[in-house]
């Protein structure tokens, strides 16, 4: 039961490791596109300690303003170079932006693309040997790697097209990779985003710029022809209704909010003191399933992964008596509302419908018991049952306000009760939060 | 005449809750004063009353125990008559 735990556990902050915005709208695969506007960026490369504590560029919107506080010439000339060559390759027209923002343009094209980068000249990455790095893996330490100083430029940046006519985003890539905790390991994916090792400054610019090319722009579409019913679908779109609903999901945003519920479950114990013992399940135990309160805490990372724990507080209404007797011996047990306790964490993938619309579908692993209160208490085999198993929900918000929303939605759940026997569980539940 | 012995028998069943010796699930399925009591081998359920203190029964029925195998688990059960 611990390994299980630990393991969910390991695999839910998996799942939160790397941090990052990929975005790609639906209409994207059948739009005609033909023509690309660039604007391109480089800050002034940066040196990092042995933690990469980068601030993340801001997201680019449509209205705002491409250049950045710093520049550098080089870095930007190799980067417009290879982000041309990488959109004539996939058979595009390319022409630089003639204006600061993409709202300004006056550009034809179809696509119009911003790529801003963040280089990093010195960095460090563990010494570690893969073996060192599993052994504490597995043990889950808390204990930092050694780090080594390394030269050489990683690329953390940013690339957004939108569409030339309306100004909606179509695509972007924003930090993909960065690891949230900030240390780099030798597999490390953001070390694809760039090279390692000492260059003179023209290749060192030329080949970490192609690199980030390669991996920032794998998923960018080709030129097509395109279906000109796309084209009549996206110009249908507000731009305005859009971009609030990007604006919510480029940022993280954490969640603290309650949720009331109605679960049944299956629940089973024994009647001991007579022949081999009863068994007797939720008709007695929960006859009126439990009711449920849960305060929930949850992180919606941008990109919409997102995850949550929550610590239900319940109560399964109602009482029950039976006398139960077997030959000339006989006991009696009454249950009256037993208390329930749980504690489940989840992962979910978060996406929004309209800008005030979101569902929420997640899997994850729950820990909980009843305590029975059975009476005579020394009647039943344990006067608690826990279990612990899996579950999957589906929930749905409505952002009331920015900082504000209601949920509703159902869990269901599978478990094992120590003893083995399966425990089947289904909630339905609805609730408030704020998203400070 | 099969029909009737349905309707007879939904009908028991329906009116039987709460009867005097009635089948039932629990204690609140009988009258106030009785208890639910299950005969486990057959799963048959019958509301009987428990034995007053001195041991005897309202209705002149016996007074039956039904002592716990193990000492450890408590309450004796005591049936004015049998499940």
């Amino acid at each position: 039961m611990r390994r299980f735990a630990i393991a969910m556990s390991a695999a839910l902050l998996g799942c939160a490791t790397a941090q990052g915005r990929a975005y790609e709208r639906a209409e994207l695969a059948s739009l005609p596109l033909r023509s690309v506007a660039i604007h391109v960026a480089s800050a002034a490369p940066t040196e990092s300690g042995p933690q990469l504590a980068i601030d993340p560029l801001p997201p680019i919107t449509h209205t705002a303003t491409l250049a950045l506080a710093t520049t550098d010439e080089a870095t930007r000339a190799a980067l417009a170079d290879a982000v041309r060559a990488e959109l004539e390759a996939k058979g595009y027209a390319v022409d630089a932006l003639d204006a600061g923002s993409v709202a300004e343009t006056r550009s034809e094209a179809d696509v119009v693309l911003a790529v801003r980068v963040q280089p990093v000249d010195r960095f460090f990455v563990s010494t570690w040997s893969d073996e060192e790095r599993e052994r504490a893996r597995l043990a889950v330490s808390t204990q930092r790697p050694p780090m080594g100083p390394r030269v050489g430029r990683l690329m953390v940046g940013q690339a957004y097209a939108f569409d030339r006519r309306t100004g909606l985003r179509l695509w972007s890539r924003d930090a993909i990779d960065l690891p949230d905790d900030g240390w780099l390991h030798p597999d490390s994916a953001l070390l694809a985003y760039g090279v390692v090792g000492a260059r003179p400054p023209e290749r060192l610019a030329v080949e970490a710029a192609r690199a980030f090319v390669a991996e920032t722009f794998a998923s960018f579409p080709a030129a097509r022809a395109g279906d000109k019913r796309t084209r009549a679908a996206l110009d249908a779109i507000d731009p305005e209704v859009d971009a609030a609903m990007l604006a919510k999901v480029d940022r993280t945003r954490w969640q603290i909010g309650v949720d009331t519920g109605w679960s049944f479950d299956t629940i089973e114990t024994r009647v001991e003191g007579i022949g081999d013992g009863v068994s007797i399940d939720e008709r007695a135990i929960a006859p009126a399933g439990t009711f449920r309160v849960t305060p929930r805490f949850d992180v919606r990372f941008p990109g919409g992964v997102t995850i949550g724990a929550g610590l239900a507080l319940g109560i399964a209404p109602g009482s029950f008596g039976r006398g139960y007797v077997v030959g000339d011996r006989g006991v009696r047990v009454a249950f009256s509302a037993p208390e329930h306790i749980g504690l489940r964490a989840a992962v979910a993938y978060d996406r929004y419908l309209s800008p005030s619309l979101h569902v929420r579908p997640g899997v994850g692993f729950f820990i909980d018991g009843w305590r029975l209160g059975a009476d005579p208490r020394g009647v039943v085999e344990g006067d608690a049952v826990a279990r612990i198993g899996a579950l999957a929900e589906l929930a749905v918000l409505y952002d009331v306000a920015d900082a504000f929303f209601v949920l509703g939605g159902a869990r269901g759940r599978a478990g094992a009760v120590p003893r083995g026997s399966l425990s089947l569980g289904l909630e339905g539940f609805v609730g408030i939060g704020v998203a400070p | 005449m099969r029909r009737w012995i349905w309707i007879a028998a939904l009908t028991a069943l329906a009116c039987g809750g709460g009867a005097d010796g009635g089948a039932c699930f629990e204690d609140s399925d009988c009258p106030s004063a009785q208890t639910c009591v299950v005969d486990v081998p057959t799963g048959v359920t019958v509301c009987l009353e428990p034995c007053a203190e001195d041991g005897t029964c309202s209705d002149g029925r016996a007074c039956n125990d039904y002592p716990p195998k193990e000492v450890t688990v408590q309450g004796v059960l005591r049936l004015c008559g049998r499940p």
